[in-house]
């Protein structure tokens, strides 16, 4: 499954998409991309799911627009 | 002039010219309902970030979720406040400082509604819509902006 990344995330996993294998919920996702790259673990960001930004540990398929969003900057 | 808000939905590229700007206002004068009209306009600031000067940003956009919160955030404060219309444009890419990057544009039939909907849209734009700023210092590095919460 496709995670789109954004902000200073892009910097430390050098990728603006990053491919994983497929996980069902949002904590298992984040847990794949703590061990692919441990610099992001400490990096604060939310998580939206198709555009919604995601309030707690929800359920994914495959096919889902995953983002890893850190604090917004327009303006 | 091309009214670039309806090719791509919010964003233009680049810096906004004062030109869009004084357009748009131009074209409410036949809007005879509207008795006041708020502006907002962000302009780049040079900040000294790291103890060097900020000299432009660089603004990156998650589009299809920048887009859909905005269109949201619009619809919901139009009928909150009872506006007669509201336009925003926000820059993508680089805009150096002294720029402008964001500007919100509301009308109402009283000043009251314009002023609350026109602070209430562009506050809720730069806490709900994902935009991300590269600031660019002076010796060509960046950090990454972060708006305050």
């Amino acid at each position: 499954m496709k995670i789109l990344l954004f902000g200073e995330l892009i910097d430390m996993t050098k990728s603006s998409v990053v491919e994983i294998d497929a996980v069902n919920n949002i904590d298992a996702m984040i847990k794949v991309m703590n061990d692919k790259f441990p610099a992001i673990h400490q990096c604060k960001y939310k998580v939206a799911v198709n555009g919604t930004i995601a309030q707690n540990n929800i359920l994914l398929n495959e096919d889902d627009e995953i983002a890893l969003l850190p604090p917004f900057a327009g303006g | 002039m091309p009214e670039s808000k309806k090719e791509h939905g919010f964003f233009h590229q680049g810096a906004i010219p004062p030109e869009m700007i004084s357009y748009s206002l131009a074209k409410h004068s036949q809007k005879i309902e509207i008795g006041a009209h708020q502006i907002f306009l962000g302009q780049v600031r040079e900040d000294i970030k790291e103890g060097k000067k900020v000299t432009a940003i660089h603004y990156e956009v998650y589009r299809t979720m920048a887009i859909a919160e905005m269109g949201k955030i619009r619809e919901e404060i139009i009928q909150k406040h009872g506006l007669t219309c509201a336009h925003i444009l926000h820059s993508e890419g680089v805009v150096k400082v002294g720029e402008i990057c964001f500007f919100v544009f509301v009308s109402s039939p009283h000043r009251g509604a314009a002023m609350e909907g026109c602070k209430e849209m562009v506050d809720r734009i730069k806490a709900e819509v994902p935009i991300y700023g590269k600031e660019i210092l002076e010796d060509a590095t960046y950090r990454w902006k972060e708006n305050k919460e």
